[in-house]
């Protein structure tokens, strides 16, 4: 196969300065998604810092086990995709594929467990709203008001992550299918770069969030 | 502005091995009794963790100046966001007298009580 064969669109040179520019917009992109999640994590800081006894009561209800689980899901999904862009290098473009499709498959795992884990706090009660429950929420309003303020920073924050690891599947195993199917898989170098960084991302997001909400 | 070096697969491997054991580390120190001292445990294990992802699994390491910035800049602003917020937190009710004479000022925070008997 033609190691040369990428299409360059007519703004660049070459393909190199075309995945330079590529690099360059992911970065900026997800320095933007920093502050996207940053307003949460300041308003976890301010409510951590007021409520921090009523924050250590919460992460009770949360299996320590079932977070380290999923961050160890979430950093080998991270190993395989970044082995993607070097076997994509070789043209070994059949373990590409694989690559791919298994991190997608870690991240539905990854999915799954925490939609477990939100059926069993529902379950028990612990979803934010008007079905919230909690006992001492009858003698002293407030304290159980605090514990629910964790729930809903933990649903909001989690469940945005949740969103972008829907996003992170979606477009990994859409690049799976596109690249085995494609009669030129060497042009897709630049989203199989930018797709690999968006799930790094979403990985680091996770390691802050994991000590964040389950080790307290 | 060129291509970044490819990182080898063997040091890819070995970056999550390290990520692995931090994670272990991680969970091992939460089963310690260190009070307080766990969220500070957690964060800097979690700081390691993300470095080692950003140089090493996005290749900043091998990566332009530029790339780096635009990395450092994102991080940089939610610091200041935080950071702003802590320090306006931690140091309500410092000297809130504003005139001689005048009664100390009193710090309401939102972590005052209300006792159910005075909602009646």
């Amino acid at each position: 196969m033609n190691r040369t064969s990428s299409i360059v669109a007519m703004q660049f040179d070459d393909s190199e300065q075309q995945h330079s520019a590529a690099l360059l917009g992911m970065w900026i992109f997800l320095a933007t998604e920093v502050l996207f999640f940053g307003g949460l994590f300041v308003a976890y800081t301010v409510y951590r810092y007021e409520y921090s006894d009523a924050f250590a009561e919460g992460s009770e209800h949360l299996a320590i086990w079932s977070g380290a689980v999923m961050t160890g899901l979430l950093l080998m999904g991270s190993l395989l995709i970044a082995l993607s862009e070097n076997v994509f290098e070789r043209d070994h473009m059949h373990r590409v594929f694989w690559n791919l499709i298994s991190t997608a498959v870690l991240g539905i795992l990854f999915l799954s467990f925490e939609f477990y884990e939100y059926h069993d706090l529902i379950k028990h009660q612990l979803f934010p709203g008007a079905a919230f429950h909690w006992p001492e929420k009858q003698s002293t309003p407030l304290s159980g008001r605090s514990v629910e303020i964790y729930f809903v920073l933990f649903f909001c924050m989690t469940g945005l992550h949740a969103l972008h690891m829907i996003i992170g599947i979606s477009l990994v195993s859409g690049l799976a299918f596109y690249l085995r199917y494609s009669k030129n898989p060497r042009r897709l170098k630049n989203p199989l770069t930018v797709i690999g960084l968006y799930w790094h991302f979403v990985d680091i997001i996770w390691i802050f969030l994991f000590p964040l909400f389950y080790l307290i | 502005m060129t291509s970044a070096k490819q990182v080898s697969s063997t040091q890819l491997i070995w970056t999550c091995v390290a990520l692995m054991l931090l994670l272990l580390l991680t969970v091992g120190l939460f089963q310690l009794p260190l009070g307080s001292a766990h969220l500070i445990a957690g964060l800097s294990i979690a700081f390691l963790k993300t470095l080692l992802i950003l140089a090493i699994f996005m290749n900043l390491k091998g990566g332009s100046g530029v790339l780096r910035l635009t990395a450092a800049v994102g991080i940089l602003w939610l610091c200041f966001a935080i950071l702003g917020i802590i320090s306006d937190y931690t140091t309500r009710g410092w000297q809130e007298t504003l005139d001689p004479g005048l009664e100390q000022g009193t710090h309401y925070s939102s972590s005052d009580r209300v006792e159910a008997s005075t909602a009646d």
